[in-house]
């Protein structure tokens, strides 16, 4: 391995993983933090918007709440109508419809009543989070570009990393916190790293599949002369199932519950006691005498692959008319999506993924600390390149720290009937996000190196304030959430805390070991004085 | 039953992270302030990886290999983290550990 590896190849690797690193950076950490939070992205929405606060409600009768209500949302005919029962981290009932103008609308419903729920308007985590973490909040396709090429970037990094690291196994549980800060942080960055190391490679690379066909649009229709009807015919059930509409009107569809119990037999009998159930019925060709029922399950609760596997029913009849389910030739590819997307059901997975995604962003942020330490070691502290990155890395990990928290508080001091002409609440919500963000690049910008422990403590005070103003606003503080068994809400409030706890915690490690004298610090930092 | 089994194949996990740890003479030096015999490097090291397999064995058993490719390395990766931090602040924790490879390795060694 040593002769594998000669000195000249290593010092080129590790100047690339440094460039490459500090490039990414920011890209890096912005994808990864909302990539965190959107793990519990249906949990954030809960929280933002409080109609949603319901406790799970048991089974529920589409029959009864949904399909008397149809012709009440006007949907257009022969158009597409989807609903979903309250699932364990949605507890209200989902409707997706366009109406007679062409608009398309997603309703909640109260499981207990059928009422359409009146929600806060926020894109929050599902919408907002969700989005970001793949395309930036940026128009069109420049976010998507952005991203797919940071990730591409990350397995780079990933393998440069292993190979510049000098002891991977000698020091695979090494973390010396007494040690200068250089080396503390490096072995930290280290260890975050290599720890979750197939998690760090395998999210990248599935992230770059589930997109292949935005990032190469034209290499999935060659083997169909560019026919794009002819793959969906392959891939997709919608258009394997599809029946055209007969232009005239028929019976409305009236029973559903009893199409889905059919489904989720063959599923039980097929799987075994632990299959997952549909999770969208779709009616087709709504209103029509030809419309049909799509009972589909693509995100199944019981395995991490996901893919479609769908019914088509003859509404009047209740008969299966046909079936999709594609051959597992990508039974691979339907895993490392599965992966990625965090549908599955076990909570402990959730979690870890959560865990993993944090120390993902404390694998980047130690990575900033390293480099710039190094600089210090060198004394070029005050260049301006050491001046830019360390501003750069303040405004990406705490900025967006600061600006997430912004979010929450925007949501919860926006009046929810506000009325903007032209404006939607939910946009007043991100432009609050972005503020936070810019005050916090042009703060990282001005205070040099005050920055980094400044932004920490703010994290501390804007946590508390987001917890207090969730108390204010919807009277959940974490005794009435216990009391209420809204755990969702606890729990939010709870890590919101914890994390400010640690941002506090590490601002004042940052004021012990900056006594604010400049001149003191690289003789700390030195090796021959640091105190081991 | 299935909170049981996760419990088991985390601490399953921790003990194999703890177990590879020990098996470096650094990591030994700082739990029990002595040299480590090249004896009971290669059981400590055995140990760990059998422990890591068993974890792996308990995540299949569980949920299935789709899940438990996940969950294994993930829990690896928490095993793996509080193993170093455990190391680097409280290192004296582990001394129940070690000693009992002491004691084992020590009393393989007298049976030959």
């Amino acid at each position: 391995m040593a002769k594998l590896i000669s000195k000249q190849f290593r010092e080129s690797l590790t100047w690339f993983h440094t460039w490459l690193g500090i490039g990414l950076a920011a890209v890096l950490f912005a994808v990864f933090w909302t990539g965190t939070l959107t793990v519990f992205d249906k949990e954030i929405d809960q929280w933002m918007k409080p109609e949603l606060r319901i406790a799970q409600p048991g089974p529920v009768s589409l029959d009864q709440l949904v399909l008397p209500k149809l012709s009440e949302f006007d949907p257009a005919r022969e158009s597409e109508f989807w609903m979903s029962a309250p699932r364990d981290r949605i507890p209200a009932i989902r409707v997706l419809y366009e109406d007679q103008d062409g608009e398309s609308h997603e309703a909640m419903l109260d499981p207990r009543s059928g009422e359409v729920l009146d929600l806060t308007d926020s894109h929050a985590g599902s919408d907002f989070f969700f989005r970001f973490h793949f395309m930036l909040h940026m128009p069109g396709i420049i976010g998507y570009i952005v991203v797919g090429l940071a990730a591409v970037g990350m397995m780079a990094l990933v393998v440069s990393g292993i190979f510049i690291h000098r002891k991977i196994i000698q020091e695979f549980f090494t973390f010396r916190p007494q040690k200068s800060r250089r080396r503390s942080s490096l072995d930290f960055h280290n260890l975050t790293a290599v720890i979750a190391l197939p998690f760090h490679f395998l999210l990248p690379l599935s992230g770059l599949f589930i997109f292949a066909s935005i990032y190469f649009p034209w290499s999935l229709g060659l083997p169909y002369d560019g026919n794009a009807r002819g793959l969906n015919a392959e891939t997709s059930g919608y258009e394997y199932l599809a029946v055209p509409a007969a232009g005239q009107p028929g019976p409305p569809v009236e029973r559903i519950d009893a199409l889905v119990s059919t489904a989720d037999g063959i599923w039980l009998a097929e799987e075994g006691k632990r299959s997952s159930r549909a999770d969208w019925i779709g009616i087709f060709n709504y209103g029509d005498k030809n419309s049909y029922v799509i009972v589909e399950r693509y995100y199944p609760d019981n395995r991490v692959s996901i893919g479609p596997d769908q019914f088509s029913f003859d509404p009047t009849t209740q008969e299966i008319t046909n079936r999709f389910s594609p051959e597992p030739v990508h039974a691979a590819m339907n895993w490392l999506e599965g992966l990625h997307w965090v549908q599955f059901d076990h909570w402990p997975l959730r979690w870890l993924y959560f865990f993993a995604g944090l120390s993902g962003c404390a694998m980047i942020g130690s990575g900033m600390v390293f480099w710039m330490q190094a600089r210090i070691k060198k004394g070029t502290e005050d260049s301006v390149s050491v001046r830019v990155v360390r501003a750069m890395s303040v405004g990406a990990i705490t900025g967006i720290i600061i600006a997430s928290l912004g979010f929450f508080i925007g949501n919860r001091l926006i009046p929810k009937e506000i009325d903007i002409t032209g404006v939607h609440r939910h946009d007043l919500e991100i432009w609050v996000f972005f503020l936070f963000w810019a005050l916090s690049c042009v703060h990282a910008a001005l205070r040099g190196r005050e920055a980094w422990k400044e932004q920490n403590m703010a994290i501390m005070v804007l946590a508390v304030v987001t917890v207090v103003l969730n108390w204010v606003t919807t009277g959940h503080h974490p005794v009435a959430a216990v009391s209420e068994s809204l755990w969702v809400v606890l729990i939010m409030d709870v890590m919101i805390l914890a994390g400010g706890i640690v941002a506090w915690w590490v601002a004042l490690k940052m004021r012990d070991a900056s006594p604010g004298t400049a001149a003191l610090r690289p003789v700390i930092d030195s090796p021959n004085r640091s105190p081991n | 039953m299935a909170h049981l089994t996760l419990i088991i194949a985390s601490l399953l996990g921790l003990f194999g992270t703890a177990s590879l740890a020990l098996c470096q003479q650094r990591h030994w030096k700082s739990v029990m302030h002595a040299d480590l015999s090249s004896a009971s490097k290669s059981l400590i090291r055995n140990s760990g990886l059998v422990f890591l397999l068993l974890s792996l064995v308990v995540c299949i058993q569980r949920d299935g290999a789709g899940f438990a490719a996940l969950l294994w390395a993930l829990i690896f990766a928490v095993a793996s983290l509080i193993t170093a931090l455990v190391l680097s602040y409280q290192p004296r924790t582990l001394r129940f550990l070690a000693s009992a490879y002491s004691a084992l390795s020590g009393s393989s060694q007298n049976s030959r």
